[in-house]
């Protein structure tokens, strides 16, 4: 069992939602069935999580099977700490998502609960391929289902929404997929160890990296290329924006720190002040156009963007890390730091989406203007998202901090006026998630409604989001010694190249 | 001895000649009333027999008939055995929608056996006589097949319209051939092909290839020459629109590759960019008209125009490499293109042709089976994984990144993008508008079953391509 | 090198120099001895009255402009947001690129439509026309 793992995991909620497609739409045991194939594929996560070895940088549990000899292309696939983390981020939160989704009044419900398996089978897949192809086949057909979920079960706007994204990311993929045919023609092979391995020379490099940075930007997103995200966010179903937010944006984050930085680094190296200044832009920029939404699910999305530019600047800080400090340490703190920064965003904007859309289930509404005072309606509710608002402006104590004190400190390192920039997002964001809660929590009671406190289903799920996002706070040193070989063996990789 | 190699010829041409002489009894059974009735089934069984015959008589090797004018070797019976399957497929899903009309009469079969008939010549001819014999075959065929709709005006407009067009192109393609004949002094094609490598091309040489490719290029519809493809997609039956789609393409590129295989002129600088330009050029005309578009059979056509500009791209890379990027390209395209016209023939009902987009609002709450197999098709033509569509794009791509054209792949790619978005309109139309159109057909499960094979095949060679390739591959090497 | 462990603070008297002495403590004393003079003891302190209190008072009272301050800023703010929402992201990013480059390509598309015009000969002569271009071309490129 061990050996397959990781097909397992891929194939197990792919077969199973093509499955439920044919199951009947009124069925009770559907929530039941779908809940139970999350929860199993979440162990199985968790068996791989205890079963990796931290100690070992390479990857592991390797799968490898020559599946198209004649266009070189290898069904190949591998962990390491990384892509671990990744993958039980992804599980856990699909088995939230299906939680959620059983209390959800739907059309059409077998099509929805297969469409979010066949996702979470091709996220994990996104995040086990070696090969670069079967990760492009992977990252590329993980858009037909969110297409489909935003499309069919989306808002009124969703037709504009979905097409934005599908298109604003083809035009992305599409250009990744150019350069590893680059890739592939230069050193005949697909394989992302041998590619690690391949010496580009500076043009290629800076081409290469060019075309796969905005296929990643695109996808996480970075300003100028962000603007797909809110109205995505905004139109989709709140199950969609959980995984929106939560698994697709860190496939971009993921894609950066595999396919990018180790890859070209070279080409990382001459344009990293540019990812620098669009990070900083996302950080305070984006943080600033999230004050005034009126929208909270678009303010929630603008205020992904701006964390997601604590990553990117973790990335690409690197380089002028170590012209300052000369330390691989410092290195590996910054890249550490950006991935705990993706792994406890991921958990707050999930518990800040599933608390806007039990708003909107019982209000019919997420404009900010139209609510106030629910903490006198839904106190238990409200105690939840004032945790989570406060979690998102990154409070000590909760997961954010870690992420965003790491790398401010890196960029303190680097560049005093980067880290400057960085940290006014502690007050930006505190401004937007405090003026947030305000505004919705506290006031006046604006909207007639019934007095629904939250559901012991919507107490379990987001007391257990509440529980990792403290644990994750508190103690975050699981995490960064999990990472630390890996990330380890990436930095030497990186600094051999240069 | 003669005689000999006369049966001997005969006897491997036994295919052809059944499909001959059973369009003719099929002409025949068409003007008596009581027969009327078998025109489908014996039209049907002809085919299929005639394609047992094909796969009982399988050339080892290269085998030349008649004087070298025929040849058959593994490639020919390969592509003619696609061409068999689709056509089949294309007999099948038709029956509905020609009864519903009062096109099902014995002359329709018969002349439909005729059009692929000689795009069965023209596969296996080694001869240019008889390639231009099948060629014609084909084409007046195909002018009286489009229109045979009398009712429609739009048919016949179609009919004139492709007719003097058509004319026109099988002119320019007859005087290239006339020029070769006079260089080379032979209308064998495989003397022809190496002609350049025993003596210097001449300039007369390259211009007589450059003729016979503008008619390549219009049979293909290869912007600018595309400007008949729309008008005829729009005014022919829809059956027949299909039948143009899809095996004269095959057809054709067979006939490419057999002028172009191992010929030096492919090594001309002023040939082969023709060929990139035309493909280039072609992409960008067929996916910019597509867009405003709202007729689907007009957008199909503008897309079939942008997915022959691919063809001859990927024909371009084959100066370098071979022509298996092409070939599996034709045989991906051909079959994306005959399930989503197939499934528009389904879905037109009696009395209802479905022409606009707008018509296929709200199609998956009526019938959520059809309209998959419609989204797998145009994911397929779009080029999304999860499709055989994917593997054509790629290879496309690969050949011209190692060609070390990547400008080329990349403006290429970008306007893909844009065709993408009418393959998404039409998915967006089916799943996430409201309203529904009571005319649609949605009888007839045979046909429904029939509609899913080429969809689960585009989906199944996308999970394990391997054996394709290698046969595709291991026959053009 | 210097290190933590180098310095030993043990013993009583180590004790008072470092805890019990340190400027914090002895600042904490005379804070503290000032305290009860002034409040307890209602001591008047005549050097006190070189020195005006009012501005200091009122300045205090005020919570040193803070709440001035954060309005100010927060109307900063806000009005940033919205030109930056509705200016920059709306209007010029995806307006003019996101939007606007698809707009345009739609324009030229049904612009171009009108080519395609039905008209026989207009076909037949647009065919003759490239004919001919591309034979110029390739005898151009040839002589």
């Amino acid at each position: 069992m061990i050996d397959n793992i990781l097909s397992m995991l891929i194939w197990i909620p792919i077969i199973s939602g093509l499955l439920i497609l044919f199951y009947n739409n009124k069925d009770s045991y559907l929530n039941i069935i779908n809940i139970s194939i999350n929860l199993f594929v979440f162990i199985l996560s968790i068996f791989l999580l205890l079963s990796f070895n931290k100690n070992i940088s390479d990857f592991q549990f390797i799968e490898n099977f020559n599946w198209i000899p004649s266009l070189n292309i290898f069904y190949y696939l591998g962990v390491d700490a990384i892509s671990v983390l990744l993958i039980v981020l992804n599980t856990l939160i699909f088995f939230i998502v299906s939680l959620y989704n059983s209390t959800l009044n739907l059309t059409k419900r077998s099509y929805y609960y297969a469409s979010f398996l066949v996702a979470n089978g091709l996220t994990i897949g996104v995040f086990s391929a070696i090969d670069a192809i079967l990760f492009y086949i992977f990252f590329e057909a993980l858009l037909i289902p969110m297409f489909l979920i935003i499309g069919i079960w989306g808002g009124s706007n969703r037709i504009y929404a979905t097409v934005k994204f599908f298109i604003y990311t083809f035009l992305g993929s599409i250009l990744l997929l150019i350069s590893f045919i680059y890739i592939n023609y230069k050193i005949s092979s697909f394989n992302i160890l041998t590619i690690y391995d391949a010496n580009f020379s500076l043009k290629e490099q800076e081409l290469l990296f060019i075309a796969m940075a905005i296929a990643f930007a695109i996808k996480i997103p970075m300003f100028p290329f962000h603007t797909w995200l809110p109205d995505a966010h905004v139109e989709a179903p709140t199950s969609g924006s959980v995984i929106l937010a939560a698994i697709l944006l860190k496939v971009g984050a993921y894609g950066f720190i595999r396919y990018v930085i180790p890859v070209v680094p070279l080409g990382a190296l001459s344009f990293d002040i540019y990812f620098i200044i669009l990070s900083i832009i996302a950080i305070v920029y984006v943080g600033i156009i999230a004050i005034t939404q009126d929208d909270m699910k678009k303010l929630i999305a603008y205020s992904s963007i701006s964390h997601m530019g604590f990553v990117t600047l973790g990335f690409f800080i690197i380089f002028q890390l170590f012209e300052s400090t000369l330390s691989h340490e410092d290195i590996i703190i910054s890249l550490s730091g950006s991935m705990y920064q993706i792994l406890s965003h991921g958990f707050i904007s999930a518990a800040l989406f599933i608390c806007v859309g039990s708003i909107y289930d019982r209000y019919k509404t997420k404009k900010i203007s139209d609510l106030g005072g629910l903490i006198n309606q839904m106190p238990i509710y409200s105690w939840f998202f004032v945790f989570f608002a406060l979690a998102n402006c990154g409070l000590p104590g909760t997961s954010s901090f870690v992420g965003e004190l790491i790398i401010i400190i890196s960029s303190f390192k680097a560049n005093f006026l980067y880290a400057f920039f960085a940290s006014t997002t502690l007050i930006v964001s505190a401004f937007y998630s405090l003026w947030l809660v305000k505004r919705v929590i506290y006031g006046e009671i604006n909207i007639e409604g019934e007095y629904i406190d939250a559901n012991s289903l919507e107490k379990v799920i987001l007391a257990l989001l509440a529980f990792i996002v403290l644990i994750l706070g508190i103690y975050p040193d699981y995490i960064m010694i999990f990472m630390n070989s890996t990330l380890e063996n990436m930095t030497n990789n990186i600094l051999t190249k240069l | 001895m003669i005689i000999e190699n006369i049966i001997n010829s005969l006897l491997n041409f036994i295919p052809e000649i059944i499909l001959s002489i059973m369009a003719m009894i099929v002409l025949l059974f068409g003007i008596f009333k009581i027969t009327k009735n078998y025109i489908y089934s014996v039209t049907l069984l002809s085919v299929f027999l005639a394609f047992l015959v094909s796969i009982k008589y399988f050339p080892q090797d290269n085998l030349y008939l008649f004087s070298s004018s025929i040849v058959k070797n593994e490639l020919t019976e390969f592509f003619k055995y696609i061409c068999y399957l689709i056509f089949i497929l294309q007999i099948i899903i038709s029956r509905k929608y020609l009864e519903e009309r009062k096109l099902f009469s014995g002359e329709f079969y018969s002349l439909l056996i005729f059009a692929f008939l000689g795009c069965l010549i023209i596969i296996s001819s080694n001869n240019l006589i008889i390639l231009f014999l099948g060629i014609e075959l084909s084409s007046l065929s195909l002018y009286s097949l489009i229109a045979l709709n009398r009712n429609s005006i739009f048919s016949s407009e179609a009919a004139i319209k492709y007719f003097v067009l058509s004319i026109i192109a099988s002119a320019i393609i007859l005087f290239g051939f006339s020029y070769l004949y006079g260089i080379t002094n032979s209308i064998i094609i495989s003397d022809i092909v190496e002609y350049p490598n025993k003596f210097q091309i001449s300039n007369l040489y390259l211009f007589s290839y450059v003729l016979i490719f503008i008619g390549v290029a219009f049979k293909f519809a290869v912007a600018p020459f595309h400007l008949w493809l729309p008008d005829v997609y729009e005014g022919a039956p829809i059956p027949i629109t299909n039948f143009i789609s899809s095996i004269p393409k095959i057809a054709f590129f067979v006939f490419a590759y057999r002028l172009l295989d191992k010929n030096d002129i492919f090594q001309n600088e002023n040939f082969y960019n023709l060929i990139l330009i035309l493909g280039v050029f072609s992409i960008f005309i067929g996916n910019i008209f597509a867009l405003a578009q709202r007729k689907i059979l007009r957008m199909l056509a503008y897309s079939s125009i942008a997915n022959s500009g691919f063809i001859f791209i990927a024909l371009y890379t084959a100066k370098d490499f071979n022509f298996s990027v092409s070939a599996f390209y034709v045989i991906v395209y051909s079959f994306t293109i005959v399930s989503s016209l197939s499934i528009i023939t389904f879905l037109s009902a009696k009395k209802f042709d479905l022409v606009y987009i707008n018509d296929l609002k709200g199609l998956s709450s009526k019938t959520g089976y059809v309209s998959v197999l419609l989204m797998v098709t145009m994911l397929s033509s779009a080029g999304v994984p999860l499709t055989v569509g994917f593997y054509a794009k790629y290879l496309v791509l690969n050949a011209l990144i190692s060609s070390g054209l990547v400008y080329v792949a990349v403006i290429t790619v970008l306007l893909t993008v844009i065709g993408l978005y009418y393959y998404l309109r039409i998915i967006w139309f089916m799943f996430f508008e409201q309203g529904s159109n009571s005319l649609i057909n949605l009888e007839g499960r045979v046909n429904a079953l029939t509609l899913s094979i080429v969809p689960i095949l585009l989906f199944v060679t996308f999970l394990l391509p391997n054996k394709f390739f290698e046969y595709i591959f291991n026959i053009l090497a | 090198m210097w290190s933590p462990s180098e310095i030993k603070y043990q013993g009583i008297l180590s004790f008072i120099i470092h805890g019990i002495l340190s400027p914090a403590s002895i600042a904490l004393l005379i804070g503290y001895y000032i305290s009860i003079k002034l409040y307890k003891e209602k001591t008047n302190f005549k050097f006190l009255k070189f020195f005006s209190f009012k501005k200091l008072i009122l300045i205090i009272k005020s919570n040193y402009k803070f709440d001035e301050l954060f309005l100010y800023i927060s109307l900063i703010m806000k009005k940033s947001s919205l030109f930056f929402s509705n200016k920059m992201d709306i209007a010029l990013i995806d307006g003019f690129i996101v939007n606007g480059i698809p707009k345009r390509i739609n324009i030229l598309s049904s612009y171009l439509r009108t080519i395609s015009s039905g008209y026989l000969y207009h076909y037949a002569f647009l065919i003759v026309l490239s004919l001919v271009i591309i034979f110029a071309a390739i005898l151009v490129r040839i002589l």
